[in-house]
């Protein structure tokens, strides 16, 4: 049978897990391996963890959504499939641990993963209301939750405290008068983290008088954490809201159970989460702030000029991962393939002039490192990978260099067939005097001038972007969404193959996204071979499998999309 | 490569043209500002020095005149263009594979463009009064034209990777151009310098301007004219194919 945990992030699931487990409770496989931000492991699955992003992909909600998961967009299509996805998977676990424990007890499954909050109610319907007989959940007082997400995911202090509020308050969701998980216990963090064993001891009992596996001898191998002073108060956040927040924590403190959790507190915090506008405003602010921020460092490093001097240590790489040599698997000629590849930039910073010329000034050159520095790599065709790294790491020289942009300066580029088309920047390249039509003249003489005539051409551009007789005015009367769809357009209704894309593509307003989406997707397998440099997780997921970090100009990791990007966050 | 250039051709023409499209945009006329500059100053400054000069026969003179700024127009704005051609297509050359000489042909393409509107309006004007302008372009004028704009082609290819890696280039032409073109016997006769003729040959650019000129003023120089033909020629390929060999020691810069 599962057990469900429920939990915030950073609230000691991961802790309780572990003390579950050596208390006979068992665990899922392919778990999360340790990371910097949790050394001794997540005692997550990563399966798991894929079908709650799912869930929450389908419906348009991130991990770190604070809004309800019914304001969310649902694509019906899509969460039917995950939800038979989500069935398969718990119930294959389930089956496979009764089958091995022949004894007469029925062994427990621990399945934790902060995003169940959210994802609990699409779980039941999926798997049915007799999956969710045992589960419980764990509560953290919310200041030291906010400093360690805040921290760990540069989160602003309102919104991972908006966060802390939804996730408590969707954990208690499903305990509603008579509700499906009143009975789950539940867990202070604090509690457990002072005697582990007296606070599960309740839990244990009941869970074994119900003839479920556990330990007779409960373990107390697990070593129990320091506990740091509380933070008195958070900075840049509402004393209003802190105060309700230290409230709720106290009704969660209070109760032994999910269902006896304070009803009123509940509905003081739903009332504020979903009614009060200051809030809504505040974390909308805070959206936009991180986006503008996301999109001046994304342009910064277009235009070169941020370079960021770190590395990740050997010792400490070697430590968190292994290489797996997944390119020498691969037989027959390499779609592309580089051994020990430079590319020289060096000099960029600072041209020539008749004074250095003259007196032949010393040139700082030297001390720059190479923009790819003796490169080896191997891309099959049809390969998806995933290029990782920090601003000035080589991800778009890597680009280029794949796109024919750039050429090597030293060591051997093989090719088997023409460069990839690079995708760089998506800006249209010329002026704004320029009309659509013009421009898509342009392109179509550029890309499918042999191909397709100009009225098709110009017919299929007319009716994806729907600009109708905008098309025939100068561009820069448009606004930034038509400017956009007519950039997403021209770049994509062309033939390519292999393809090396920096950060995705953007498609202008939500409406258009979705239309869009479908495109670039057969715009994508059309192309066969991908290489894609993005800090976008939910993008790299969406389309790769293979992730290749880069640090400095070299390849520091060359393996599963997955433990690219576990590596990547904990370079961060 | 040069198929490479082929599959490009029409996009690139294209682009030129679009370039004079964007540079004259929301204009009355729109490209007809070339062919009223060229005319404007033509006659200004063809009635200010032809006067200072004491000009006799003024119906050759206006042929001097005109041709030699329609000749000069387009080497100067051909070289100051070529100084800043990779800066100011940065953008693209970092983000499109296409060969580092398409953007200089595409450049060369539009100041060619240019300069036929504009030797089009002085001979439509011109060829009111003087009908045997037409006759001279027929004969040889075309081949003057075409060693002009060959000779473009080639100082751009040459000059624009130069520009990039040296930055004072972009400030020193403009002066050198200035000082060739009031040097230069282009506004007045050689004549009229007297002992300091001799200044006129240290001008290299004026070759170009007499190769253009002199078909026009009866003077067709058919040897010379198709060994610079060939020449040129020669030399545009040969820096066409050096460039994209070099392709990286100028990227580099940018």
């Amino acid at each position: 049978m599962p057990l469900w945990v429920l939990s915030m992030h950073r609230s000691g699931s991961s802790f309780l897990a572990r003390w579950l487990f050596s208390n006979g409770i068992e665990l899922p496989p392919n778990l999360l391996p340790a990371a910097a931000d949790n050394p001794e492991g997540f005692q997550e699955s990563a399966d798991l963890i894929a079908i709650n992003e799912a869930i929450l992909a389908s419906q348009g909600l991130l991990w770190d959504g604070t809004w309800h998961l019914s304001n969310s967009v649902e694509s019906p299509s899509t969460a039917l499939g995950v939800q038979r996805e989500a069935r398969r998977l718990i119930k294959s676990w389930c089956c496979s641990k009764a089958a091995s424990n022949r004894a007469s007890l029925t062994p427990l499954l621990g399945l934790k993963d902060p995003r169940l909050c959210l994802t609990m109610p699409a779980l039941v319907d999926a798997l049915g209301a007799e999956w969710f007989q045992w589960g419980l959940a764990i509560a953290r007082h919310p200041f030291p939750v906010v400093r360690s997400i805040g921290y760990r995911d540069n989160m602003h202090a309102i919104k991972a405290l908006a966060l802390w509020l939804r996730h408590n308050l969707q954990m208690l969701q499903l305990a509603g008068t008579g509700g499906l998980t009143e009975h789950w216990p539940l867990i202070s963090f604090e509690r457990l983290m002072v005697n582990a064993s007296v606070e599960l001891a309740p839990a244990l009992t009941t869970w074994r008088d119900a003839g479920l596996k556990v330990s007779e001898r409960p373990s107390t191998s697990q070593r129990l954490r320091e506990m740091h002073a509380l933070p008195k108060y958070l900075e840049g956040v509402d004393t209003n809201l802190q105060d309700l927040a230290l409230r709720f924590h106290s009704a969660l403190q209070q109760a032994a159970t999910l269902g006896s959790v304070d009803k009123s507190i509940q509905a003081e915090v739903k009332q504020v989460l979903d009614g009060n506008a200051q809030l809504t405003q505040q974390l909308l602010a805070i959206e936009a702030f991180r986006r503008h921020h996301l999109g001046m460092a994304l342009a910064e490093e277009r235009r070169g000029k941020v370079v960021q001097q770190r590395k990740l240590g050997e010792t400490d790489l070697a430590l968190l991962e292994e290489q797996l040599p997944l390119a020498s698997q691969s037989s027959g000629p390499a779609y592309v393939e580089l051994k020990g590849v430079c590319v020289d930039l060096r000099g960029r910073d600072r041209r020539r002039s008749l004074k250095s010329l003259l007196f032949r000034q010393p040139s700082s050159a030297g001390m720059r490192p190479l923009a790819l520095d003796h490169l080896d790599l191997r891309i099959d065709h049809g390969e998806r990978i995933a290029l990782l790294g920090h601003n000035g790491s080589g991800k778009s020289t890597l680009l280029r260099l794949l796109g024919g942009i750039y050429e090597h300066t030293a060591g051997n580029l093989l090719r088997d067939g023409d460069p990839m088309a690079p995708i760089i920047d998506q800006s249209i390249g010329y002026s704004l005097e320029l009309t659509g039509e013009q421009l898509a003249r342009y392109y179509h003489r550029l890309n499918r001038y042999r191909k397709q005539s100009w009225q098709d051409y110009f017919a299929e551009i007319e009716a994806f972007t729907e600009l109708g007789k905008a098309l025939y005015t100068p561009t820069k009367t448009w606004s930034l969404g038509m400017r956009t769809r007519l950039s997403f357009a021209l770049i994509t209704f062309r033939e390519v193959r292999g393809l090396a894309l920096d950060e995705g593509l953007a498609a202008g307003d939500q409406w258009f996204q979705r239309k869009a989406k479908a495109h670039l997707d057969a715009f994508i397998d059309a192309a066969g071979t991908l290489v894609l440099a993005s800090h976008s997780t939910d993008l790299l997921q969406r389309y790769c499998s293979r992730g290749v970090i880069l640090e400095r100009g070299s390849i520091l990791y060359d393996g599963s999309l997955y433990r690219a990007l576990q590596l990547y966050k904990a370079m961060a | 490569m040069w198929r490479r250039y082929q599959s490009l051709l029409p996009a690139l023409a294209y682009g030129a043209w679009l370039r004079i499209k964007e540079k004259f945009a929301r204009t009355l006329i729109g490209s007809g500002w070339i062919a009223l500059s060229a005319l404007l100053t033509m006659a200004v400054l063809g009635s200010i020095y032809g006067t200072i000069t004491g000009v006799e026969d003024w119906s050759a003179y206006w042929i001097y005149v005109a041709i030699g700024l329609v000749s000069w127009n387009t080497l100067a704005s051909c070289i100051t263009a070529s100084c800043t051609l990779f800066e100011r297509a940065r953008e693209r050359v970092l983000n499109q594979p296409m060969p580092l000489g398409v953007f200089v042909i595409e450049e060369w393409v539009s100041i060619s463009l240019s300069m036929l509107i504009a030797l089009f309006a002085v001979l439509l004007v011109m060829g009111l009064t003087q009908p045997e302008l037409w006759w001279y372009f027929l004969n040889a004028g075309w081949l003057g034209m075409v060693n002009l704009l060959l000779g473009c082609l080639w100082l751009s290819l040459f000059i624009s990777p130069l520009a990039v890696t040296l930055a004072d280039l972009q400030q020193l032409t403009p002066i050198l151009l200035q000082i060739g073109f009031l040097a230069s016997p282009i506004l007045f006769y050689r004549q009229s310098l007297g002992a300091l003729a001799w200044v006129t040959r240290l001008n290299p650019l004026y070759a170009w301007v007499r190769m253009a000129r002199d078909p026009f003023l009866g003077h067709p120089h058919w040897g010379w004219q198709w060994i610079a033909l060939i020449v040129q020629l020669g030399l545009a390929m040969f820096l066409l194919w050096r460039i994209d060999r070099r392709r990286m020691s100028v990227i580099r810069w940018l």
